[in-house]
């Protein structure tokens, strides 16, 4: 058997790669090998859109009711990005972006401690193996420890503890930039229309191009090989609320923000950026303006939460906090886009932990109604599923 | 290219049909699966090819073509492919202030009201025609696709002329040198009135249309949607005026396989 101490692998076998894919730390290549993934920050989100957002593609997460649980998204996305040394680029019209970053969840202990006590475990670790003698399998004895973490940041998602707050030391450290409306564009710009546009929106596809382009994320511009790249992470917290000018509720004769997401995506496509957006959709009463703006964006979630609505008491919904619709999946650069086993997830936000799991109903209820019409399980065992809802059931009451 | 969709729509590989208008709809799902499909038959074909593309990039179709055999670049440095890129027109007129003007852009007519599509028009003419101003040997226009032009501001009554004046210069009968295929999105359970219009005005020019949708049934892993075809027969009034035909299909990583709903390799 040939063992071989080289160049860090247990064995000499190399895989021949064909195709010349780029390193990033924190990145990761998607299944089917050619397109480069970013973490949310929630790893079983990552897990139903595939993997993670795909770089140079937009996620667009329509908010729930109080956009709590939209929040609470971008807070995991952007504190992703400093564990992974991603820059940072955080818009946003209601509260000033340093209060977002301020309240950034922990990460869960070992992943720091493994980055900041590496050098020390090591040679400990080295000075154990020397003394036990392998007895059984002496093949191995020559070969070296399996080879440490190279360092929490360059590891795919982490976990996160939301019972504490990252220290700020790290905060500061990571570079970011932070677009807050009411300073960027005075307030008697914004309500002005002029032209077509919004300035408010172009203001900040200015900012968002002025950043790509000073921090080299172009992949138009050729970069001398031994520098080292890196992904930028934008993240567009509410975006289309009324603070930013949106007027009568979006209805379809409004091409600001279509033609915004339009234009985010021909500066996207051609730079090593991952956007997260938020979008108050609720607010919006037409539904074909909302349908034109997730056929512009790349990979669409929809939260529900059941915060103040009546399946807050169903108690076929106890253990959740509200529901996580996939309406689209990113189709960037391939034929087919992802698709999950099931269209019903549902989320839960425990004391230290945001968690998206497949939808199951309990198998039975503490007491089962006496009529099947109020039993809220058999309510909700019509086929919901998929692309329609087709529910011909009609109800006879008496 | 996918050989069973060629089959269905009697389009031979080696020769592709001149003087087709075909028409892509898609409702709650996404249908440029066939964009890719077409666009790789007519250039496999040897027929010069326009793309308009307002909805991906260059680099994504170059991606999937790839995949299904048809290298894209050498395809445009030949002069094969004449490719107009929407993404970045409209970038350009989204940042530039009014005092640089709009110049030269296509797509003015995102800023200017009072524009209408057609500068755009005479791009596609110069990049299609030879200097006399007729069609220089067999072209398809590729259009990805007609909806975001209506997200985009631009009114159904100008994307309808623009098309109109397309299929005049490309395919005006069905003897004539050029083809044109469109995209259209076309959801069933919202009310867009401005793509519903202009689905309308699209159908009366089609030749073939191809409307694209999930099942009925729901979700499903093994089978993508459906996929109605549609063959408007507007040469021969005595036969009957239309025929149907529907498919179902499921997305590969490489290949889209078609088959007579039922047939799906899941349920036999």
């Amino acid at each position: 058997m040939a063992a071989s101490t080289g160049k860090g692998g247990v064995t000499s076998f190399q895989k021949k790669s064909r195709t010349k894919t780029l390193q990033i730390p924190g990145t990761r290549p998607s299944s089917q090998g050619n397109q480069l993934l970013v973490s949310t920050g929630v790893p079983s989100l990552d897990h139903i859109i595939g993997g993670g957002i795909v770089v140079g593609t937009v996620l667009l997460v329509e908010e729930d009711s109080f956009g709590n649980y939209a929040r609470l998204l971008m807070k995991y996305f952007m504190a992703e990005g400093i564990m992974t040394r991603h820059p940072l680029l955080l818009s946003s019209a209601e509260l000033h972006p340093k209060q977002l970053l301020r309240d950034l969840p922990a990460p869960v202990s070992d992943d720091i401690g493994k980055a900041a006590l590496h050098q020390e475990d090591v040679s400990s670790e080295k000075n154990v193996e020397k003394e036990a003698t392998m007895k059984i399998a002496w093949r191995y004895q020559n070969l070296r420890t399996e080879q440490p973490e190279l360092g929490a940041f360059s590891k795919f998602g982490h976990y996160y503890d939301l019972s504490k707050t990252m220290s700020s030391e790290m905060i500061d450290t990571a570079p970011s930039r932070l677009f807050y409306l009411p300073d960027e564009l005075p307030l008697e710009e914004q309500g002005m229309w002029n032209s077509i546009r919004n300035p408010a929106y172009v203001k900040l596809l200015q900012s968002i191009q002025d950043v790509v382009r000073e921090g080299q994320f172009d992949l138009t511009v050729p970069q001398p090989k031994d520098v080292s790249r890196t992904v930028l992470r934008i993240g567009l917290h509410s975006l289309g609320s009324p603070l930013w000018g949106e007027q009568d509720g979006g209805t379809s004769h409004d091409t600001s923000l279509p033609h915004f997401l339009h234009a985010l995506r021909a500066v996207l496509r051609t730079s090593l950026t991952a956007c997260l957006i938020t979008i108050p959709t609720h607010l919006f009463q037409d539904m074909a303006f909302t349908r034109r703006l997730e056929k512009l964006c790349d990979s669409v979630i929809r939260l529900e939460s059941f915060a103040g609505s009546e399946k807050e008491q169903n108690p076929a919904y106890k253990d959740y906090h509200g529901l996580l619709y996939i309406k689209q999946l990113s189709q960037a650069n391939s034929l087919l886009s992802y698709m999950p086993d099931c269209n019903d997830f549902a989320f839960k936000l425990r004391r230290k932990k945001f968690a998206v799991e497949k939808l199951h109903l309990p198998p039975e209820l503490q007491d089962s109604q006496q009529r099947e019409q109020d039993d809220p399980v058999a309510a909700l065992k019509t086929p919901s599923t998929g692309c329609f809802s087709t529910s011909g059931k009609s109800k006879l009451d008496f | 290219m996918f050989t069973e969709l060629n089959i269905i729509l009697g389009f031979d590989h080696l020769k592709p049909p001149k003087g087709q208008f075909v028409l892509i709809s898609d409702s709650l799902t996404d249908g440029s699966f066939l964009i890719h499909h077409f666009l790789s038959l007519y250039i496999k074909g040897g027929w010069k090819v326009c793309l308009l593309a307002l909805a991906q990039s260059f680099g994504h179709y170059n991606a999937v073509g790839q995949k299904l055999g048809v290298p894209l670049t050498q395809a445009r440095e030949k002069g094969q492919l004449r490719f107009i890129d929407g993404l970045k027109c409209s970038l350009q007129m989204y940042t530039c202030t009014p005092q640089e003007g709009q110049g030269e852009n296509p797509l003015r007519v995102l800023r200017d009201k009072k524009a209408t599509l057609r500068p755009l028009y005479d791009l596609v003419k110069t990049q299609v025609c030879s200097e006399e101003g007729v069609l220089d040997g067999p072209t398809l226009l590729l259009v990805d696709d007609l909806s975001v032009l209506v997200s985009l501001g631009v009114s159904a009554k100008d994307v309808s002329d623009f098309m109109h004046y397309c299929r005049v210069l490309m395919c005006p009968t069905q003897q004539s040198q050029g083809a044109i295929v469109s995209l259209v999105h076309k959801d069933a359970d919202v009310e867009d009135e401005e793509n519903s219009t202009l689905f309308r005005h699209m159908a009366y020019h089609g030749t073939v249309h191809l409307a694209v949708e999930g099942l009925s049934s729901g979700y499903s892993r093994d089978v993508h949607g459906q996929v109605t075809v549609t063959f408007r027969n507007v040469q021969d009034p005595s036969q009957s005026q239309t025929r149907k035909r529907r498919l179902q299909y499921k997305v590969e990583e490489r290949n889209v396989s078609f088959f007579a709903p039922g047939t799906s390799r899941a349920v036999l």
